[in-house]
């Protein structure tokens, strides 16, 4: 039975349409085959240059997860916008495109929102500004090339004008930067503009690209693993950083937008640890809270949950913390993964790759493995699946994790469509 | 939408200490850094003017409005967010040693001003931090608008950008006055009206037509460089509320399809 109090008021959301780039794929079909078939998207950023496309130069090892081969050029009218993360964000749009269409043709694009998380923003492009300026001389004659443009490649929503001129829409439009939960935040925003009544849809999602400053700032933090992460495992040794993107179309519940839904979206739960800008309340707490109120906006209980895709960076304290928040929350006999093995950690991407992975766990009960979980860590009490499971009963509802810096955390419920239909249908 | 109601408004600026100030033109040049007191001095450390300009901006507001800064939420939007930490990284990668301090790579993060605002008060609730360029303000707004409306309670909008450092700066404009000053500014919405409310929050409007953004705000012409920080966007309702004025006034200016809220008697 869902909370009567959020049964008057929010609405479950039906998924019209979802795409996915990263290291696994440059496409949404790629993604989801690697991702079945249990395979990484990760290399040693030396190796990077043998696949095409992006190339990096760094004084220490690490594994990174990269787009391959060449990203396609934006349009000649987009130019100004050009960086790593719009190129990226260009590909995955053109995926939800025709669902895009759809939706607006039946609201209209002004009652359409924007609302995407990005970490970065377009910080490769800044970089490569800043490098320039660098060479000349530094501050002693250095320019910063001409064609960098502060507003149209380093602002944030740089990306939100983006995609408000290739597509048109016209609703709300702003970044939600919360660092690594950024783009789970942005599903909480559109439920909250949906109940306002300013919109009927949202294209929501993450998009983060690789650059120097994330490499070298988690490396100062000495929380960049060398080696493959290994989230959960006993040996695991840090982070390695990926770049992607993934959209998902939220539109408003209709007899329409059920019969085309992948999956639903049943509730978002928000939290701050007030505890330290970089490292988890230890207990888990602000990750009990998050989880907690996802599971009372969607108003399911524990035993509702067939998997829960954790944040799970790889890092020693991150997986100890929230296997603990899990525990107390759903207790440890839930199927427990961690994609980051797969994706590496996609920061402002990845609570959006997160929730298409869920979507797609629930509409094929299929889990995968959790890529490098053995030998699974003794501190970790959770049902940590190091082999993937399909078949065996409808997961139902997928839950998913993204914490960030800051003590930012938030959690997702994603719902089959048999399993809403069963619930009752929809609100 | 449920009735809400604008509680609070504040502003910080360089040589502005308050909104008071500002509304009375009392520049004061000794004013060049917030104080940001909600955040302990030791978690300052490393953190940049933004950091702080959000915090003090926040506080006022919330001080002006009577809430309580351990429990509202808090909503940070900026344009450019952490520009001045992000160039002294920049700085140590390429010109440097390559090793970030890790206090300075924490405190680059949009929102550093989120967290160090929820650690430095023990604040659980909601906090988020947005960007949106010109539309920064009218995204928080909207966000805040969306969240008293969804919950009830408080939140705290504080909208800020400060100067664009070297050698970016070059990226905005070749003269110094065409470059941006800092600013930042607070408003409180809350479902409660509270024993004086500054105004009802009647109704969030879709406007079709782009609206310029004045020249003048307070009955006097706006520094330039004051006008071309994205924060300036909330001075238009500042100036709205103070004034008890009962008209729909907009939330971004020189932006296709802005958004605006029609404002009641307080």
């Amino acid at each position: 039975m869902r909370d009567p109090w959020y049964e008057e008021r929010v609405p479950r959301l039906p998924i019209t349409a979802m795409s996915l780039v990263g290291s696994m794929g440059r496409t949404t079909a790629e993604t989801l085959a690697a991702l079945d078939e249990g395979r990484t998207g990760l290399v040693a950023w030396t190796d990077l240059a043998a696949r095409g496309g992006l190339s990096l130069s760094l004084p220490f090892p690490t594994f990174v997860g990269a787009v391959p081969g060449a990203l396609p050029e934006l349009a000649p009218a987009d130019q100004a916008y050009d960086t790593r993360l719009a190129r990226i964000g260009a590909m995955a749009l053109g995926e939800v495109r025709p669902a895009l269409d759809r939706a607006i043709a039946r609201w209209g694009a002004r009652r359409i929102a924007v609302l995407i998380g990005t970490s970065t923003g377009g910080l490769d492009a800044t970089e490569v500004a800043f490098k320039s300026w660098s060479d000349g001389g530094g501050p002693d004659g250095g320019v910063v090339p001409a064609g960098f443009d502060l507003a149209t490649q380093h602002d944030f929503n740089a990306l939100g004008e983006l995609i408000r001129r290739m597509t048109g829409l016209s609703g709300p439009t702003y970044v939600v930067s919360t660092a690594c939960s950024s783009s789970g935040k942005v599903h909480a925003s559109a439920m909250r503009l949906m109940q306002l009544g300013l919109i009927d849809a949202a294209l929501v999602g993450g998009i983060d690209s690789l650059c120097k400053m994330t490499l070298h700032g988690f490396r100062g933090l000495g929380i960049l693993s060398d080696t493959q992460c290994k989230p959960f495992a006993s040996d695991r040794a840090g982070i390695n950083i990926g770049e992607g993107a993934g959209l998902m179309l939220l539109e408003r519940d209709t007899a329409e937008t059920r019969a085309e839904a992948l999956a639903y979206l049943l509730g978002v739960g928000e939290s701050s640890d007030a505890y330290n800008m970089s490292s988890p309340e230890p207990s888990g707490r602000g990750a009990k809270e998050a989880m907690q109120r996802a599971l009372a906006m969607g108003g399911l209980a524990p035993t509702d949950v067939g998997l829960l895709i954790a944040h799970g960076t790889a890092t020693p304290q991150n997986d100890v913390a929230e296997s603990m928040a899990i525990e107390g929350v759903l207790g440890n006999e839930v199927p427990v993964i961690s994609t980051k093995g797969y994706t590496g950690h996609q920061l402002g991407a990845a609570g959006a790759t997160s929730a298409m992975f869920a979507a797609h766990a629930v509409r094929t009960n299929r889990i995968p493995r959790s890529l490098g979980a053995e030998p699974k860590d003794p501190a970790v009490r959770v049902n940590v699946l190091a082999e993937g499971r399909t078949g065996g009963g409808a997961l139902g509802v997928a839950m998913c994790n993204a914490f960030a810096f800051g003590g930012s955390n938030v959690c997702l419920a994603i719902a089959s469509s048999e399993w809403v239909a069963a619930r009752g249908g929809a609100s | 939408m449920r009735p809400l109601w604008i509680t609070g408004l504040s502003l910080w600026a360089p040589g502005y200490p308050s909104l008071e100030a500002f509304m009375r033109g009392a520049h004061d040049p000794s004013v060049d850094d917030a104080p940001c007191a909600w955040v302990p001095p030791r978690l300052l450390r490393g953190s940049s003017r933004l950091t702080r300009m959000f915090g003090e901006a926040a506080a006022q507001a919330v001080t002006a409005a009577g809430r309580d800064p351990k429990t509202i939420a808090t909503i940070y939007t900026s344009s450019y967010g952490e520009i001045e930490t992000m160039v002294l990284l920049l700085d140590t990668i390429f010109r440097g040693d390559g090793q970030l301090s890790p206090m300075r790579f924490k405190n680059s993060v949009h929102n550093a001003g989120s967290g160090l605002g929820s650690i430095g008060q023990g604040n659980t609730a909601f906090s988020t931090a947005l960007a949106a360029g010109r539309r920064s303000f009218e995204a928080g707004m909207l966000e805040a608008i969306a969240l008293v409306n969804e919950r009830g309670g408080d939140a705290v909008v504080s909208c800020a950008d400060d100067v664009i450092p070297a050698p970016l700066s070059m990226a905005e404009g070749p003269t110094e006055a065409e470059r941006r000053a800092g600013l930042s500014v607070g408003v409180v919405i809350s479902s409660e009206p509270g024993q004086a409310p500054l105004a009802e929050l009647a109704r969030v409007v879709p406007l079709e037509e782009r609206v310029s953004l004045p020249h003048e705000a307070f009955g006097r012409v706006l520094d330039e460089r004051l006008r071309r920080n994205p924060a300036a966007h909330a001075l238009p309702l500042l100036e709205a509320v103070t004034s008890r004025a009962q008209r729909t006034v907009s939330l971004a200016f020189d932006v296709s399809a802005p958004y605006a809220i029609e404002l009641g008697p307080g």
